[in-house]
């Protein structure tokens, strides 16, 4: 617990980025999870200093590419808390954060085997998900088998098992990333195992309870950061559980620093060249950010994007211009833009 | 956390207790958990042009019970261990309670847009001069689920027809599931712009509005038409449509119009009823569930046009419950390639 200057006591430890590798430069991209690196906020670090010891989820909202999706595995690391996360789609139901029962797998051995599918295991047949895993990842790994039964004929796999394993095996983040994508009951539907830290899996009866019920670390020991791009209206009920934080895109300070951060922890070097660049790309961005009318260079009759260059079509442009050596100006740059920036319908002025 | 398992004071002075905040980070803290944080002025009421309204915590003065037993109990020990029972009585929180119930006008314009904890309606009901919608805000979100879901096709397995089938050794092409309603196919939405639907022209807005934020903007559909879609439909100005193109297989429609039950002089009814017909007729072959919301009582809509349509009535009488049974129905599933 670290006294702040700007006036609470933060709950999180001091958050640095990962220690530079070159490696990563090979890989680096603006949506990786390993969390690697991410330039927080002192609005945005209240809010999760809120969330930890109020033990709600953090809900933040923004626009693509503002940073909600990368902050959760950025705390875990920094935490030492171990990682999960859920990419909601259409299809996403409340259960599958929870559990999910692979019924057809099931038939089909019970057909290859006799006619009364002796001898099979409902518990093999149980995937457990990313709430399971935060609650009880031991219990996750046998499927939710009792200790007296035996093992599972194949013990589940944890998520990101390589990235997790040196982390507190009590404590975990969970990223629910797009809930808005998903049918308005699956924001409704988690409400309950998120407020009692259990549920109990149908098809086994098996009843899955967060290890770490009461502590008297006042983090708690579970963190769920959701995430919406507000493409649908969220239930008020699921809002009032919720810290909500809002990102908004950074302005061109902020952006350069941004910048700056992930070229170093990619292990690329930063000198007065890169500062140029980067202070130019953001410059740029932020310009075509506002409201203005787009600039000229986009093609003609291509639609007008609905938003403004996100950070990470900013770093986008970063590793293009820095690897291609274009200089942010003349007509290679225009084209350039065109590609990660302005995103036009075809990219092609000459289409 | 409260008995409901909403944010309450509780959660605020809890995450006081722990950050220990100063005055104005304090603000910030019970802001971020949905609580209003400036004390009722007299004469502010909320209502009116006026500023937006939160919903102060609900705890009663009687819950000032001891506040450092509590809080102690949420803190950890070791050598760093604050003062919590000094830090309790020094914390700003006895000002977030309030009598249950009261309301706290936020002038501060920090607050529709970031507030948690409120419906929208909440936020926008009462400007002066907004007439009442004709559906219940309240509900209006799942009244629209209710209207557009369509089968995902992934629902739970449908147990009594899967046993029926194996015990009498019957052979299954295709595993049993039961409906799972889902909005995943998005909406076609048809909003009729005709002089007879002038009346409704703001209460199709909101309409189209609460369409857009309960079924998500990406999949949403608009086209604008006058009297029938099969007349010509667009988005843009009138004299811009052109011939009405179907959503996708099994996208469902729902449309906004008065069906011809307008009086309007002059106006033949039959044809453009029939033009209705046709039109879900034409939906029907390609799966695509055809809604109708429509400012008449069921007392004034056509037979003809019940017995083809899901007619679901515009107004607040209309239920969730009511428009599932309409609309929702399994055989119309089927339907779905």
């Amino acid at each position: 617990m670290t006294l702040d200057e700007d006036g609470w006591h933060s709950l999180l430890p001091e958050l640095t980025d990962a220690e530079p590798d070159s490696a990563r430069a090979g890989r680096v991209t603006p949506d990786q999870r390993d969390g690697a690196v991410y330039v927080i906020d002192d609005e945005l670090r209240l809010a999760v200093d809120v969330a930890l010891a109020a033990r709600r989820p953090l809900l933040l909202r923004g626009d693509p590419g503002s940073g909600k999706s990368s902050l959760a595995a950025f705390l875990a690391r920094n935490l030492g808390w171990r990682y999960y996360e859920h990419v909601v789609t259409a299809r996403t139901r409340p259960r599958d954060l929870l559990w999910t029962f692979d019924a057809v797998r099931k038939l089909a051995d019970a057909s290859a085997r006799d006619s009364t599918g002796a001898g099979l295991r409902d518990h093999d047949y149980v995937d457990p998900g990313v709430l399971w895993w935060a609650f009880d990842p031991e219990s996750a790994c046998r499927r939710g088998l009792p200790q007296d039964q035996g093992d599972p004929t194949v013990p589940a796999r944890e998520p990101d098992a390589e990235l997790n394993a040196a982390r507190d095996r009590t404590r975990a983040v969970v990223l629910i990333d797009e809930v808005d994508k998903a049918d308005p009951d699956l924001p409704n539907g988690l409400l309950v195992p998120l407020g009692s830290s259990e549920f109990r899996v149908e098809e086994t009866g098996t009843l899955v309870r967060r290890r770490l019920r009461t502590t008297t670390d006042p983090r708690g020991s579970l963190l769920i950061v959701i995430t919406t791009n507000e493409e649908r209206e969220l239930p008020p009920a699921f809002l009032r559980r919720c810290v909500i934080r809002k990102l908004e895109a950074p302005r061109w300070g902020r952006m350069v620093e941004i910048g700056r951060r992930h070229l170093e922890v990619a292990g690329l070097p930063c000198g007065p060249q890169e500062e140029e660049l980067l202070t130019s790309l953001a410059k740029k961005v932020e310009s075509l950010q506002d409201p203005a009318p787009r600039p000229a260079a986009r093609a003609p009759g291509a639609a007008t994007p609905q938003r403004g260059p996100s950070t990470a079509e900013f770093l986008d442009a970063v590793y293009a211009c820095r690897a291609l050596g274009v200089p942010v100006d003349g007509e290679v740059w225009e084209r350039l833009q065109r590609l990660v920036l302005l995103k036009d319908a075809g990219g092609d002025s000459s289409a | 956390m409260s008995a409901s398992g909403e944010v309450s004071v509780g959660d605020v002075a809890r995450a006081l207790a722990a950050l220990r905040p100063d005055d104005a980070v304090a603000d910030d803290v019970a802001r971020l958990l949905g609580h209003g944080l400036r004390p009722a002025r007299v004469g502010q009421t909320g209502q009116g042009e006026g500023p937006v309204v939160r919903r102060e915590p609900t705890l009663p003065e009687v819950s000032r019970r001891p506040v450092a037993r509590s809080i102690g109990d949420s803190v950890s020990d070791g050598p760093r261990r604050p003062d919590v029972d000094a830090a309790a009585r020094t914390l700003p929180w006895r000002r977030y309670l309030r009598p249950a119930g009261r309301l706290v006008p936020v002038t501060d314009g920090g607050g529709s847009d970031d507030a948690p904890g409120l419906p929208a309606e909440t936020s926008s009901r009462g400007r002066g001069g907004d007439p009442e919608p004709l559906l219940r805000p309240s509900t209006t979100p799942r009244l629209i689920e209710a209207m557009v879901a369509t089968d995902a096709g992934d629902g739970e397995l449908d147990l009594d027809v899967l046993v029926t089938a194996l015990a009498a050794r019957r052979r299954l092409e295709v595993l049993p599931r039961r409906p799972h309603p889902s909005l995943l196919h998005g909406v076609q939405l048809l909003v009729d712009v005709a002089e007879a639907m002038a009346p409704y022209g703001r209460d199709a807005e909101q309409v189209a509005a609460a369409v857009r934020t309960t079924v998500g903007t990406a999949m949403v559909r608009r086209l604008s038409f006058s009297g029938t879609p099969l007349r010509g439909a667009g988005t843009g100005s009138a004299w811009t449509w052109t011939t009405y193109v179907p959503p996708p297989p099994g996208t469902p429609v729902l449309a906004v119009t008065e069906l011809g039950m307008a009086p309007v002089p002059g106006r033949l009814v039959g044809p453009l009823q029939q033009s209705w017909l046709d039109l879900a007729e034409l939906l029907s072959r390609r799966g695509s569930p055809l809604v109708v919301l429509t400012p008449f009582p069921p007392q004034r809509w056509p037979p003809a046009l019940v017995r083809a349509l899901h007619l679901v009535h515009w107004d607040r009488s209309s239920t969730v419950a009511r428009v599932g049974r309409a609309v929702f129905r399994p055989a119309r599933l089927r339907d779905v390639p």
